[in-house]
């Protein structure tokens, strides 16, 4: 045993800045204590860690004070997540403060920040003042009492169960108090995202809640419509005249100042609206009057007037009669932010009609003048939408097009070129006389969808452009270095003229040369698939061919942003909501409350290690305003690498005919579709991408066929993988292997850390000790330190004396340091420090991983403290308990706590499950049994407990935890303790000893 | 229904970090500020996902708002949340009024007081600044915060006030005179097109009152609003003016407004702001700018010669007009031949002409013309062509041709208050195409 007691070892150290605080928070003067603790809130915001002051500032409570009262439960809130032991400490504040008799500011206040400190072991004691504040005289306690189930809530469901909080949060909403009602409200919306429908909507809450609405503020007014908006009354419970009423209660405000007012009293409006039917001089009574207050949002900040629009965008698509005289209002503003440009535009094309056309026109030609290039390609963009949109516009669309072209432009050109593809496809034959003066005009093609179009357009008119072949020999000669999408287009429109202009010349050579770029150099299995079929057809039969190939187009619509009906419905009944903005329903971005809670542990548990991969990951992964994520790009690339199966399948040199299952299909689409097929359109994704883009003649649609059936494959190949490893599994039966393992105890070796820098000064200012260190098991299990010490100052170190601070597990060394020890300059020696565990009260628990002992180390150069890493594996127990013991233990647990991890891969060593349990079982991880889990997968059982000295085994840290082998050969570990904390240094030491080879 | 609430500067430093639920991390919080704040991408829109948080955020100066959540949350709420948070702050702030970094480094304490008291786990509850300077005094009158602990019936008082329908006003307030000012702004905002035909054109008014009443007293306020005037009396000449959109002070009975469009209200003690509203019909435009703008491309020169006329009764004067003209960024010289009153003069950093009349006379007209000569750019980049704008004040002229018509008020003591009241005429964006 050392000989120097650690506290004072500790203390000796100059005087910090947090000791400095220590003393002012303790100091008699009210002012000074109050600016000791602003300090404290100060360094805690810059994220310092202040969490030694716990007690100090926990005794300031004690005040009269409400300023310094609040200041300290701030910090409480702060820290009572991380540290929870220290949480409990306050415990008795809260009850205490919580029943404080004359000030209700107080009372409130304690009832809002103990719901805030998520400590599952106090949670009896504030359960009963919570009770009691929910019948509490004073409104502004029992409206904080509403708020804080839904708190309770999140952390434990059973206690709000219980103690029927629930039921009570039901009798509040006949509270003569508004606010009181609206945050019942508030709190039974947020129980219910997480644990679906509770309140059964009658028409007594439903005259409760329309009673309170003007009595409250504008957020309470925002909770209840849009709590009445999810929960409606159904249709049958509602008595003749009813809706009327309700929608009448409703209206008036749609006067209120606050816009997210609006637009939730127009949601529940738009909703109780669908119950009508037939009584359709009502149903526009009311949209009369929704439309002002609409229209009066865009006068509103940029931010929300964005919400608006696209709010806006689904109302109208839903009602379109609500705004349809008003399309002045969307006419774009010089100032306006470009987000708001854009989406005006979209309702600017949704509002044409052949009343409005011209005036709208003029507008589009003005801001195709603009400077900024996204929105005045956007703005030709909607030029062609009218004209695909309105028949009898399409003379006037034309004009302003040619107009445009006319300014020389390139992006204006190169824009007009893609709409100007897709009014030719809308109205063949009508338009032609244009193309001469795109040709003219274009000075360069560098846009990518500009260069498809105009080949597209060469090779639809071929017959009647003069040099058609000359321009697409032109194109060819770069085919091997254009973007997929030309190439494409290259490919079906030199097929297309050679059949359109027979015995032209240069067509034929253009045709095969062509033909065999697109099959015999090109990488891509989609241009060579078609090259292919393209080749085959014409040497077979070319009239056939013709036929095919040279068919009359479907025509294409201006419908590509029009939702779908049952999507459109869910998305009004979300306005104002995020839902709405993004144009998505809610579950698909939407997790429930729990499933992000563990999310969250997990990340915390890698982020040690993946910080910097993340913020990378982070950046790439970034939605752009139409909601569209980049990695949906990225999947492209993934959906490649899938068609390259298909491609495999298809090339054995057979007919592609007699291949099976979803390759055929897919063949059979490609010969179906040549150059045929109407733009896809992505109408089954509850996802509508509102991109001006989507109306794509020719050569995309093939991607996204072959991108389904790719989708189709995948499923299958999992399956195939994954029984595969149930057979790993499965080879290993059920009898146990602990008694083989236990002679060879073979500890993964724990690699040396940097713990103390040689450029880290001391407490005297001395640098120049360097530290690596590693907490291991020698071959005999017994606790040690290595230890490399390097001396990388001037002069020699000696005098050497090491000591652990009291620590959660006990750690601590057997000797201080082998005497005598001196290191001269540059040199390099390594121990090896026996170390011993005493679990006697310790200090706090840590927080997440890595275990973390404090070390500090005097010697004749100066006082160096450091902190040394510890995994969890070498702290564990070598006692092995009963089956029938442990699982009493376990489910004798109150309390779980769970986390969940996936490992992509292991150690190459560990080739199968026994090989898995030989490792976590060398390491201390015990086998316990193997079974069937909740998804009818197998997997194994495994738990451990750390060191406890002499006491045998601590219950409260044991660890159990689940594995199971994935089908791509990692592993998914889900770990189970009493405390949080156990569960992440689990999973952390698990990952180690999983991934380290030995 | 908020996780976190965050004020961030515009390198992305996190100044202001209240977490309200635990979903949301502190990393994905510092990642919007590398990734969005940092980099300016922030400009793109204000509610932007990122890793499965949704960030809505509001830039206010030099500090960004940010509510981050992974619900699906009233993004509309959020962001009026986030408004109503900088109101909150520049009400408490010296100077008042002030937002910006140093003043949020140097209220940092008293903003996470408020933080707590305005959102309770992400639910935005009291906002009203009035009402949160009776019991949130830190920084502030701090001798108030000692006579509040002892007077627990005050106390009661502020929270039955703060939950209650009428949290807008406390009982008991007694002035010598009783005295309602009455302001009538109006904002017109016009867009003409280059031929000057009027493409949208409304005004948009606010009516601001400050009261200065004893007691609880209730008040009728009347305004030639057509359906009123309608429904009063059906056979009366005087037509009205349509009103398109009212807004009111959350004071105003909506219900009752909605039933017979009278406007009863009990106001807030001091200034407030009682209803704001929106007109499109039979406006009046205070001024008419006809520009002309001649470019010769092969000369690298440009001709302008602007007019305008004020269109109001020549016994009324109009006020600091400015008239802004842009020219070409990369003007050379610009030379201004004549301005018919008031000075023009070229300013570069405005990239426009400025054109400054103190005091305009009703009915007068005046021309202002001027060259610029441009020197030619090697890319054939455009010119943006920004409109033409117009600042100017009116008093005693209302674009719309609101007039109010009586002021009610009633409270038990049974006084005779003063009433003032003024009419203003701004511009708005008063845009003219060139």
């Amino acid at each position: 045993m050392a000989t120097i007691d650690p506290f004072d070892f500790f203390k000796s150290s100059k005087r910090s800045e947090v000791a400095e605080l220590e003393l002012e928070l303790n100091h008699n003067k009210l002012e000074k204590r109050m600016e000791a603790l602003k300090k404290v809130i100060a360094m805690m915001t810059v994220g310092k860690d202040v969490s030694s002051l716990f007690f100090p500032v926990l005794k300031c409570v004690e005040t009269n004070n409400v300023d310094l009262k609040k200041l300290v439960y701030l910090y409480i809130i702060n820290y009572a997540k991380t540290q929870p032991d220290l949480a409990v400490l306050a415990v008795n504040t809260f009850r205490k403060d919580a029943r404080e008799r004359l000030n209700p500011l107080i009372r409130g206040l304690a009832v809002r920040t103990m719901g805030c400190i998520g400590v599952d072991t106090i949670l009896d004691y504030l359960c009963e003042p919570l009770k009691e504040s929910m019948g509490d005289e004073d409104p502004y306690v029992r409206k904080t009492a509403a708020v804080c189930v839904a708190k309770l809530f999140e952390i434990n469901q059973q206690r709000v169960e219980d103690y029927k909080f629930i039921e009570k949060l039901e009798e509040m909403l006949g509270d003569g108090n508004g606010m009181v009602v609206s945050n019942a409200v508030a709190a039974l919306t947020d129980i219910q995202h997480t644990k679906g429908k509770i309140v059964q909507m009658t028409q007594t809450i439903l005259y409760k809640l329309l009673n309170a609405l003007p009595e409250c503020s504008e957020w309470g007014r925002i909770y209840i419509l849009d709590f009445l908006a999810d929960n409606m009354l159904p249709s049958a419970a509602i008595k003749s005249g009813g809706i009327e009423e309700i929608i009448q209660r409703i209206v008036p405000n749609l006067a209120h100042s606050n816009s997210a007012v609006v637009l939730s009293a127009t949601k529940v409006i738009l909703k109780y609206l669908d119950y009508m039917t037939g009584d359709t001089e009502m149903v526009r009574s009311v949209c009369r009057k929704m439309a002002p207050p609409l229209i009066s949002l865009m006068n509103s900040e940029p931010e929300i007037q964005y919400i608006a629009i696209r709010n806006i965008n689904l109302i109208i698509q839903k009602r379109p009669y609500i705004i349809d005289k008003e399309v002045r209002v969307f006419f774009c503003n010089f100032q306006d932010p470009l987000y708001v440009k854009l989406e005006k535009l979209e309702i600017l094309i949704r509002l044409a009609d052949l009343k409005n056309v011209d005036s709208l026109l003029n507008e589009l030609k003005d801001y195709a003048q603009e400077v900024d290039v996204l929105f005045v390609r956007r703005s030709i963009s909607a030029i062609g939408r009218i004209a695909i949109k309105l028949d009898r516009a399409a003379d006037r669309c034309i004009q302003v097009l040619h107009q445009l072209i006319n300014t020389k432009i390139d992006y204006v050109v190169q824009e007009a070129i893609i709409v100007i593809k897709d009014i030719f496809r809308k109205y063949p034959n009508r338009y032609e006389s244009i193309i001469k003066d795109l040709c003219e005009n274009l000075k360069a093609l560098d846009n990518v969808d500009a260069r498809a179009s105009m080949i597209w357009i060469v090779g639809e008119y071929g017959d009647r452009i003069d040099n058609a072949v000359d321009l697409l020999t032109n194109f060819s000669q770069s085919f091997k270095d254009e973007a997929r999408k030309v190439q494409h287009a290259l490919l079906n429109a030199t097929v297309k003229l050679f059949l359109k202009v027979e015995g032209n010349g240069g067509a034929e050579e253009l045709v095969q040369d062509v033909l065999r770029m697109a099959t015999e150099e090109s990488d891509n299995p989609d241009l060579r698939n078609r090259g292919y079929i393209y080749w085959k057809m014409l040497s077979s039969n070319p009239e056939m061919a013709k036929q095919i190939i040279l068919c009359e187009k479907p025509t294409i619509s201006e419908d590509a942003s029009t939702l779908e009906p049952q999507i459109l419905d869910k998305l009004v009944g979300n306005i104002s909501m995020l839902s709405s903005v993004y144009y998505k329903v809610p579950d698909t971005f939407v997790k429930k409350i729990r499933d992000r809670i563990n999310e969250r542990l997990d990340l915390e548990n890698e982020e040690v290690q993946v910080i910097s991969q993340q913020s990378k990951q982070a950046q790439a992964e970034y939605v752009d305003s139409t909601g569209v994520k980049k990695s949906e790009y990225i999947k492209e690339s993934q959906v490649a690498q899938a068609t390259y199966m298909v491609d495999l399948l298809s090339l054995d040199d057979q007919p592609p005919m007699k291949q099976g299952g979803a390759g055929t299909n897919a063949i059979d689409d490609l010969l179906g579709i040549i150059d045929t097929t109407p733009p896809v359109q992505h109408s089954t994704q509850p996802v509508q991408q509102q991109h001006p883009m989507q109306i794509n003649g020719g050569g995309s649609d093939l991607l996204d066929l072959i991108d389904t059936t790719a989708h189709v494959q995948q499923p299958s190949i999992q399956a195939v993988q994954s029984s595969a490893l149930d057979d790993l599994l499965g080879g290993m039966g059920q009898e146990s292997h602990t008694e083989t393992l236990l002679q060879k105890a073979q500890f993964v070796k724990v690699p040396y850390q940097v713990v103390l820098n040689g450029q880290t000064a001391g407490q005297k200012g001395q640098q120049g000790l360097q530290i690596e260190a590693a907490f291991q098991r020698d071959g005999n299990g017994a606790l040690v330190l290595d230890m490399k010490l390097t001396n990388l100052s001037t002069v020699p170190i000696s005098d050497c004396l090491m000591k652990l601070n009291q620590n959660h597990f006990g750690l601590a060394l057997h000797d201080p340091f082998p005497t005598p020890f001196t290191l001269r300059p540059q040199e390099s020696r390594s121990l090896t420090l026996t170390c011993h565990q005493n679990r006697a009260p310790g200090g706090p628990p840590p927080l997440r991983p890595p275990v973390l002992i404090q070390a500090g180390i005097n010697c004749s150069l100066d006082l160096f403290y450091f902190t040394l890493p510890a995994l969890l594996q070498v702290l564990l127990s070598p006692t092995q308990l009963e089956y029938q013991m442990c699982s009493r233990i376990w489910s004798s647990f109150p309390v779980m706590q769970e986390c969940k991890m996936t490992m992509p891969s292991m150690s190459a060593q560990i080739t199968n499950g026994h090989a898995l349990i030989t490792r976590l079982q060398e390491n201390r991880i015990y086998y316990l049994n193997q079974a069937t889990n909740e998804q009818g997968s197998e997997v194994l059982y495994v738990y451990c407990s750390p060191e406890e000295g002499d006491q045998g085994v601590n219950q409260h840290e044991i660890v159990v935890a689940e594995i199971g082998i994935t089908p791509t050969g990692g592993v998914e570990i889900q770990a189970t303790s009493q405390s949080g904390y156990m569960s992440l240094l689990f999973l952390q030491a698990v990952k180690f000893v999983l991934s380290a080879n030995t | 229904m908020a996780s976190s609430v965050v004020f961030v500067n515009q390198k992305g430093d996190i100044l202001i970090y209240r977490r309200f639920r635990d979903d949301v991390s502190r990393q994905e919080v510092t990642n919007f500020c590398n990734c969005i704040v940092a980099t300016k991408a922030a400009k793109e829109t204000p509610i932007i996902n990122l890793d499965g948080v949704s960030f809505i955020h509001t830039t206010q100066n030099d500090i960004t708002l940010v509510a981050t959540t992974k619900g699906n949350v009233n993004a509309a709420m959020l962001m009026q949340f986030l408004y109503a948070l900088v109101t909150l702050c520049k009400a408490y702030f010296t100077p008042q009024g002030e937002f910006s970094e140093e003043q949020v480094r140097k209220n940092f304490a008293l903003i996470y007081e408020l933080l707590d008291e305005v959102m309770d786990f992400g639910l935005p509850q009291i906002l009203d600044p009035d009402l949160l300077k009776m019991y949130i005094t830190q920084g502030g009158a701090k001798t108030g915060a000692g006579a509040l602990q002892n007077n627990i019936e005050k106390l009661k008082q502020i929270t039955i006030q703060a939950t209650g329908a009428i949290s807008w006003r406390a009982e008991g307030i007694r002035y010598k005179r009783n005295e309602v000012f009455i302001d009538i702004i109006e904002n017109v905002n016009v867009l003409l097109s280059v031929r000057g035909t009027v493409l949208k054109a409304d005004v948009v008014g606010q009516v601001l009152v400050k009261a200065q009443l004893s007691g609880m007293p209730e008040c009728k306020f009347g305004i030639n609003d057509k359906l009123l005037i309608k429904n009063a009396d059906p056979t009366k000449q005087d037509r009205g003016i349509q009103i398109d959109d009212i807004k009111f002070h959350q004071c105003v009975r909506l219900g009752r407004f909605d039933r017979d469009r009278s406007i009863t209200f009990i106001p807030p003690d001091g200034v407030f702001e009682l209803m704001t509203y929106r007109i499109s019909e039979n406006i009046n435009l205070p001024f008419k700018v006809v520009p002309v703008v001649q470019e010769y491309p092969e000369l690298n020169k440009l001709e302008y010669s602007v007019k305008l006329k004020a269109i109001f009764e020549r016994t009324n004067f109009a006020s600091n007009v400015v008239c802004k003209v842009p020219v070409p960024p990369n003007s050379a010289s610009v030379k201004v031949y004549s301005a018919g009153a008031g000075k023009a003069k070229y300013e570069p950093e405005q990239n426009a002409i400025m054109w400054r009349i103190k005091k305009f006379q009703g009915d007068m007209e005046f021309l202002m013309s001027a060259e610029v000569v441009i020197t030619p750019l090697k890319s054939d980049k455009q010119w943006s062509k920004p409109p033409i704008s117009l600042d100017f004040q009116v008093p005693m002229f209302t674009g719309s041709g609101l007039r109010v018509r009586y002021l009610r008020i009633q409270d038990k003591s049974d006084y005779k208050p003063t009433k003032w009241i003024r009419y203003i005429t701004k511009a708005g964006d008063y845009n003219h195409r060139i």
